[in-house]
């Protein structure tokens, strides 16, 4: 089949579909309405009968990978299981149905839910208190960035308008910085082994001058998946000129229980509960992305939070809050999912989860540094490493190569040319969700591409189990399309009558 | 229960292959003055069956029915189709993540090009992103737009009368760091006959002018196509925050001139969740897509079992923060794809004479209730304008919080208090809701009650 078939495609005028009301009742629905707003002709919306629908949705999750078709070690992403129960629990009614105006004190179960979020996520990170309003990882970023700024407002510190990024950052640190009117000072980390040096951080300290810095982005385990162990020296410097420390919590999977960002010296932390606690990455979205604080910066949080009030519980805004940064009370029903999560794993569970999440990432760094290229492999790393294809470039082998490969025989590929400090760059975060069989099946395959690479580059490059390769993105970005556009003449069956 | 599948024999078998004798000496990087040595402050665990126990305990015992739910304000409470909830609960649909590999994840991108083509049909626009959010932070988003557009010589943004307080507050807080002038035209403002008066707040620092249709009372202004030439004629675009289930019945805002098209989709399939996770739409015109943030996807070229066919990706990238870092449109990675997967087959599910007909009996049961209640002496309604299926009440004097409260004790959420105006007439208001899910008999109940309280 050349082309795809979209659900317009599948249309028969004059065909129904999933009957919501019965028949009776059918108002012309016209009346009433200011006649220069109401439509002439409805809305070319298919036409397709429930059995037509589900066959086409079925299809296409056919030709899509999850966590649930098979191993996914995007590195950075945390493509762990995600249990069945937890989701079975976000669809309670007494979850599902609730209308957000609905007031606290008639929702008291999920107050108290929304508190002990509130309060676990604390502890876990080492703060001293959280919002859950937040509802992505790059919006805890934005949000954190709001506090700070905040923070130096409601000190008279408007000078300190510098927020330190390492280059080895993921993207959304410089934008959600610059989004929040910082000026980002990006250090060159990549060519000093992606690691924020206390050289490095003197340098962009005089640079820009001590009572400019607003603080710094950063995340430990690094980016190479290395615990960086200068962190409290980076700390104490920073905070001996007056300035603040972002964690970007991407990377907390491999800290539960063991360390805290707080303990290292942040102020303040985002964490993303569709990676560490496990709700579903949904194909790109709903995430949830918390900020939890110190005691000096909690006046500042994002309201609404939940807090105790007599018997019960009543929502709460800060003194200072930055304000609403989206509408509502947070990603609610991933909230259900991730306290459930945590609910399930108890103090020990999840201090395991980050135990076996280490061994899992040690197990297969081990198993691959003598046939790829591996910084600092003489260590243990932490969740994830970072193995490179570049071994191979004489033979014209490249880590996309690697990857498409792996799509090839039933995996998902690993994060690709990402941290740049890698030459081609293959992160692999295998998460603690996965049996050893399957890591194994893994290794087995990337050792063969090894091999291939200098002995059948050819053959590698082969992906004879893929239906749908060579997708030409020059072309989707030189001519636009991005939406089905309804043939000219679209009167449905009913009133062409 | 902790999801980890390894038995002890293949732990030690593990630790053997990295040269560890045990877990701990894993950890031998993390220095031992940051070590947790306690632990974390959670509950114990729970299997299953004590995880069902604790959730029933804070699950809403008395959650209010469907049908018992008169408010909107954003969040509807719509029936959602079982088809929907069982086709976006296939594992893999939301156990993936973005669809960074094309080859691997055609499926995840056609709905969501399917998505993007509802998004147009509904809007009237010619392009949208892949989701957004929510209806507040879209909101942000399309002023984001403007403002870039308008390329720092336009750095005002006109609030038409009556657009949502809450969404309004969200734009506030991104306005932190973007340090736009934001006017907001008062409630008072608008005269009688349902005008919508901005032209005088328009000059060249204009960006945009947002307005909601319907706007946050419920109402329709009868003249949004002139004032959107208003707008344009002092060189601004027109952003719209849009009710989509309201395209069933009424010209879209694409139709009526609008530039930058936003809103909360909720309602197509999803449930309110106690308003959340929600649907941002946004959508705009084909000269605006280099400012548009967020994903998109794209139809184009690619081998499809070795000949010539079509597929998809995400496009146009070099706009987004992976890419420009500080330079980007905006910070947005993630999105609501799961949601949007949800409103794509609702939208197909209930089709093109199902939506219009549901369309119709949201108007309807409006229409209805109204009549009902503002028969009802001391019961008014709030402005003389038509509406879609939301509109706002005016009760005597004290009597609001009494009537909410009385509906709440009888299992019904009367309305939404209007909120964040500087009207104090509002403070006698309610503003209801109606969708497919109430019947005759639940209008009847509703208008009981209020005339008992009366």
């Amino acid at each position: 089949m050349p082309a795809p078939t979209l659900i317009f495609d599948r249309s028969q005028p004059g065909r129904r579909g999933t009957q919501v009301r019965s028949a009776g009742h059918q108002p012309d629905g016209t009346a009433g309405l200011p006649a220069q707003l109401v439509r002439a002709d409805s809305l070319p919306l298919p036409e397709v009968d429930e059995t037509t629908l589900v066959r086409h949705y079925v299809k296409l999750s056919q030709i899509n990978y999850g966590v649930d078709t098979g191993f996914y070690p995007l590195g950075s992403c945390t493509m762990k299981y995600n249990p069945k129960v937890t989701e079975a629990t976000s669809m309670l009614p007494g979850f599902a149905n609730i209308h957000p105006t609905q007031p606290a004190a008639t929702v008291p179960g999920l107050m108290r839910l929304i508190y002990e979020l509130q309060v676990w996520l604390s502890d876990i990170c080492g703060m001293a208190a959280t919002s859950l309003q937040p509802a992505a990882g790059a919006q805890g970023e934005f949000a954190g960035m709001l506090v700070f700024r905040k923070y130096f407002e409601q000190r008279g510190e408007t000078a300190r308008r510098v927020m330190i990024v390492p280059d080895s950052a993921h993207g959304t640190n410089p934008a959600s910085a610059h989004l929040s009117g910082f000026e980002v000072a990006e250090v060159d980390c990549v060519n000093h082994g992606g690691v924020m040096t206390l050289e490095l951080l003197e340098d962009v300290i005089s640079t820009h001058g001590a009572d400019r810095i607003a603080g710094i982005m950063l995340t430990n385990p690094s980016t190479l998946g290395i615990f960086e162990k200068n962190i409290v020296a980076v700390a104490e410097r920073l905070h001996d000129v007056g300035a603040q420390l972002y964690y970007d919590g991407a990377n907390l999977n491999a800290l539960l229980g063991l360390t805290r960002p707080g303990d290292m010296g942040f102020d303040l932390v985002h964490l993303n509960l569709h990676k560490t606690f496990s709700t579903p990455h949904g194909g790109g979205g709903p995430g949830s992305g918390p900020i939890g604080v110190r005691e000096h910066l909690a006046e500042f949080l994002p309201y609404p939070l939940a807090a105790r009030s007599g018997d019960g519980y009543a929502w709460h805004k800060p003194e200072h809050s930055i304000g609403r940064i989206k509408l509502h009370h947070g990603q609610f029903l991933v909230l259900v999912r991730a306290w459930a999560y945590i609910r399930m794993l108890g103090p020990d569970g999840l201090r395991r989860v980050a135990e076996h999440a280490i061994l899992n990432a040690n197990y297969v760094q081990a198993k691959l540094k003598h046939a790829y290229q591996i910084p600092y492999a003489d260590r243990h790393c932490m969740h994830e490493f970072v193995a490179s294809a570049d071994g191979f470039k004489d033979y014209d082998i490249h880590a996309k190569d690697i990857a498409k490969a792996l799509l090839n025989d039933g995996f998902h590929a690993p994060t690709c040319y990402f941290p740049l400090i890698v030459h081609e760059a293959l992160m692999i975060e295998p998460t603690e969700t996965e049996s050893l069989e399957t890591l194994d099946k893994f290794i087995a395959a990337m050792l063969r591409y090894a091999e291939l690479a200098k002995t059948d580059p050819e053959q590698l490059k082969r992906l004879e189990n893929l239906a749908v390769t060579h997708l030409d993105e020059t072309q989707a970005a030189r001519q636009l399309n991005a939406r089905w556009i309804p043939p000219a003449n679209t009167a449905s069956a009913a009133e062409a009558k | 229960m902790t999801f980890i599948p390894h038995t002890p024999a293949q732990r030690a078998q593990m630790l053997a292959a990295i040269g560890a004798e045990k877990l701990e000496d894993l950890l031998d990087t993390i220095p031992p003055e940051l070590r947790l040595n306690r632990d974390l402050n959670v509950p114990p665990a729970l299997g299953e069956a004590g995880l069902a126990r604790a959730t029933a305990e804070l699950a809403n015992h008395n959650a209010i029915p469907l049908n018992r739910v008169f408010a909107g304000g954003g969040i509807y409470p719509h029936h959602v189709p079982a088809v929907v909830d069982e086709l976006s609960h296939r594992g893999e649909f939301y156990t993936a993540y973005t669809p960074y590999q094309p080859e691997v994840s055609q499926g995840m991108l056609q709905c969501i090009y399917e998505y993007q083509s509802y998004i147009c049909l509904l809007t009237g626009m010619e392009v949208s992103n892949a989701s957004g959010y929510d209806g507040g932070t879209v909101l942000a988003d399309a002023v984001l737009m403007a403002a870039l557009t308008g390329r720092g010589k336009r750095n005002k943004v006109i609030f038409a009368p009556n657009v949502d307080a809450q969404a309004r507050r969200v734009v506030e807080t991104y306005n932190i760091g973007m340090e736009l002038e934001l006017v907001k035209v008062a409630t008072g403002d608008a005269t009688p006959d349902g005008q919508c008066p901005i032209a005088a707040h328009l000059d060249e620092h204009t960006a945009c002018v947002v307005f909601q249709y319907p706007n946050c009372l419920g109402y329709l202004y009868a003249d949004l196509a002139q004032r959107i030439a208003e707008v344009h004629a002092a060189g601004a675009l027109a952003v719209v925050m849009f009710y989509p289930f309201a395209a069933g019945l009424l010209k879209t805002p694409g139709e009526l001139g609008a530039d930058i098209v936003c809103g909360e989709a909720q309602c197509l399939g999803n449930p309110m969740g106690f308003g959340g996770p929600l649907l941002g739409f946004l959508a705009c015109r084909e000269k605006l897509v280099r400012v548009l943030p967020g994903r998109l996807i794209g139809r184009t070229s690619c081998e499809r079992d070795g000949q010539p066919g079509e597929g998809f990706v995400m496009t146009l990238q070099a706009r987004e923060q992976h890419i420009r870092r500080e330079k980007a449109t905006s910070n947005i990675c993630s999105n609501e794809a799961l949601l949007a997967l949800r409103s794509c087959i609702y939208l197909g599910a209930v089709g093109r004479e199902g939506f219009r007909q549901l369309a119709a009996i949201c108007h309807d049961n409006a229409l209805k209730a109204q009549a009902q209640l503002t028969a009802l002496d001391g019961v008014s309604a709030c402005r003389d304008q038509q509406f879609f299926n939301e509109f706002t009440l005016k009760f005597p004097s004290g009597k609001r919080d009494e009537i909410y409260d009385a509906a709440l004790a009888q299992g019904m959420l009367a309305g939404i208090k209007p909120c964040g105006c500087a009207d104090p007439e509002l403070k006698n208001c309610l503003t209801f809701a109606f969708t497919e899910v109430h019947t005759d008999e639940d209008i009847a109940a509703l208008t009981a009650l209020v005339k008992e309280v009366l």
